[in-house]
């Protein structure tokens, strides 16, 4: 027996059968069937206020959920809104679909109201993108587009369906939804065995071996296996930023992250290793330097899931070309007698790096974003997801969040895009409503997405916001005063009053002046059932530090002044004692 | 410069041409020459000569290779 489906409602029955159970939307002319089809349907639509909102939402939820986001606007503005989140999935290859409304099928070409080649547009920041012409490829491009976005290097995929395809009839066999074909993961493995071996001889003769572990770690699902292969190789570690929390902080082999702002003694450890395993990373400008000074005593062993990775800005000694969760699985035992030695004695040596290259230690009586992040920290219990827009609070966020755990730590990396914070934690929250999700930003970044409050408070999502308000644009502040000579230009922000602005969209917020306040203030968000937000007035010019200037090498990473770093010891507080101090005093 | 002539093994698609040549204008380049032909309605090829340096034609190579269409590049 045959039955007969619209459309768009065929298309939300595909969603239904896909098990998506969050769509960030915003609806508009060329998609209302589908909105009158999702009025009816069990796919939960939300409704952001702005489509760049959706589609970093999207982001932020397919990170925490391990499965693609998805989000849906309509043709036009609507469309070209989404591309910024999809720019910024491509970037950091996080799954998404990204689904738009277009002009009816005969009117594309005739500049039609509403009419943007959006397919065009996202070439360059998508996988694939599909236009769905007839009904009866829906399906099958559907279920490509979700397999693509998933399969190999993950990333995002764009489906454009024109309105007419939308109200358009298919006739379909009765039991049509038993026989949809559900998406496959399938895992690249194409290393051989004299990959292996070529990779074992590297490695087992390495005196100073280091692990640079990347993303991929995070998103082949894979941290403990990594874990694992850390333990038993005995290899010292370091990170991207985007591999964070991939190793635990206190893990003893783990080194924290490199790069531009990553630790001095990461970026020494990378500048004096002789071999590199580079396991899920794509060789960033932010995380190499000056590209001809990187790691310059080092063969590269590279295994990555995507094989346009091999040799595109590193050379590379050894590549092989596999899912990483694979790769752990196989990577043959190079840990002997001999190299048991020095890799103990080059772990010893990178530790007194550490201690000799600490970071700066947290200030209670100066209220800076430091103190602030570190506070959040140590107030929020330990499976606290953080989202963080980009700047400088970024960068801290990073340095000073000890304890999070895989996926928990969403941040713009590769695109860097502003803006990004608030709706990827309000994405979060969709993903894990159990958990505590804070938004770490800054005061400029906010402001490019803040009419997502509402969306909060419409949903019921108890996101938290710290709002880190200098009054500047801090980054592109620190960079005018270190290489433009402080000629500040277009940096000086004048900002609302952000808890006024918090309690007009019906949301609980506190101000905070200094630590004892900030405590107060996150102490009542975490135990407030809804969202809230703190609005903490920081010190105005401060610089992240260590730093690797553009244009210079890992080598070069300026580390802090020399009269900052004596006081070091001085300065140095039992942290837990001060915070206590602090929460028992409020 | 260096004359490349590439022999790019690809499934046919509205998308993929598009996708080979985005590489070439958004860094500004010429192609001397393109021939794009269906082998059947699943398949194509696609012959671009181009004049380039070694070292950028590789990277436009790595880039074209992160085409989920793009099965191969055969460098002739």
């Amino acid at each position: 027996m045959k039955i007969k489906l619209r459309g768009a409602d065929y298309v939300v029955k595909i969603l239904e059968l896909l098990e998506v159970d969050s769509l960030f939307a915003y609806p508009g002319g060329a998609v209302l069937p589908i909105y009158d089809a999702l009025a009816n349907g069990n796919v939960k639509d939300i409704l952001v206020r702005h489509e760049q909102a959706a589609s970093f939402a999207a982001n932020g939820y397919a990170r925490v959920k391990g499965k693609p986001g998805f989000c849906l606007a309509t043709s036009g503005p609507g469309a070209t809104n989404l591309v910024t989140g999809i720019a910024d999935a491509f970037a950091d290859s996080v799954p998404m679909v990204a689904i738009t409304g277009q002009v009816m099928l005969h009117l594309i070409g005739t500049d039609a109201f509403q009419e943007t080649d959006i397919t065009g547009i996202c070439l360059p920041i998508t996988k694939k993108c599909y236009l769905i012409k007839n009904l009866e490829a829906a399906a099958d491009i559907f279920v490509d587009a979700y397999e693509t976005a998933i399969n190999g290097r993950p990333g995002p995929v764009l489906i454009d369906i024109p309105r007419s395809v939308q109200g358009e009839y298919i006739e379909l066999d009765e039991n049509w939804e038993a026989n949809f074909r559900k998406p496959q993961l399938n895992r690249i493995y194409n290393a051989t065995p004299e990959n292996w071996e070529a990779a074992k001889e590297l490695v087992s003769s390495a005196k100073k071996p280091l692990i640079i572990a990347g993303h991929g770690n995070l998103l082949s699902d894979c941290w403990q296996e990594l874990r694992d292969f850390v333990a038993r190789e005995q290899i010292p570690a370091v990170s991207t930023i985007l591999g964070m929390g991939a190793l635990e902080n206190d893990n003893p082999f783990y080194f924290s992250w490199l790069g531009m702002h990553g630790m001095k003694y990461a970026n020494t450890a990378v500048q004096e290793a002789d071999v590199i395993l580079a396991l899920g990373i794509r060789f960033d400008d932010r995380i190499t330097g000056r590209l001809k000074d990187f790691a310059p005593n080092a063969k590269i062993l590279h295994i990555d899931i995507d094989n346009s990775e091999c040799n595109k800005n590193v050379k590379t000694e050894v590549f092989i070309h596999a899912d990483l969760k694979l790769a752990y699985q196989n990577f043959p035992l190079t840990l002997n007698e001999e190299n048991k030695v020095t890799r103990a004695e080059w772990i010893s040596y990178l530790t007194s790096l550490k201690d000799k290259y600490p970071l700066k230690p947290v200030d209670y009586d100066v209220f800076n974003m430091i103190t602030a992040i570190d506070v959040l920290d140590k107030i929020a219990p330990d499976d606290m997801i953080v989202s963080t827009d980009v700047g400088q609070h970024q960068m801290w966020s990073g340095q000073y969040l000890s304890k999070l755990k895989p996926n928990h730590f969403l941040t713009s990396g590769g695109l860097g895009s502003m803006g990004f914070g608030f709706p990827a934690a309000m994405g979060a929250q969709a993903a894990a409503p159990d958990k505590n999700v804070w938004c770490i930003t800054g005061d400029g970044s906010f402001q490019m997405n803040l009419q997502e409050l509402i969306t909060c408070v419409q949903e019921q999502w108890p996101v938290k916001i710290l709002v880190l308000d200098n009054n500047y644009l801090g980054m592109v502040r620190q960079w005018q005063e270190q290489f433009y000579s402080r000629n500040y230009s277009g940096v000086d922000l004048l900002n609302p009053n952000f808890v006024k602005l918090a309690e007009a969209y019906g949301i609980a917020s506190a101000e905070a002046t200094n630590t004892e306040e900030l405590v107060a203030a996150i102490t009542k968000a975490n135990s407030t059932k809804g969202p809230f937000l703190v609005h903490a007035r920081v010190l105005k010019e401060d610089n992240v530090l260590p730093m690797v200037a553009p244009g210079a090498s890992l080598s070069e990473t300026i580390y802090y002044p020399a009269e900052e770093v004596k006081n070091f010891k001085k300065k140095k507080l039992n942290i837990q004692d001060a915070i206590k101090q602090l929460a028992d005093k409020v | 410069m260096q004359l490349n002539n590439w022999l790019i093994k690809c499934n046919h698609t509205p998308e993929t041409l598009d996708r080979i040549m985005m590489h070439f204008r958004k860094r500004g380049l010429l192609v001397n020459e393109i021939n794009y032909k269906a082998l059947n309605a699943q398949q194509a090829e696609c012959v671009v000569l181009f004049d380039e340096e070694k070292e950028n034609a590789s990277r436009i190579y790595n880039n074209i290779m992160r085409t989920v269409d793009v099965h191969s590049i055969e460098i002739k």
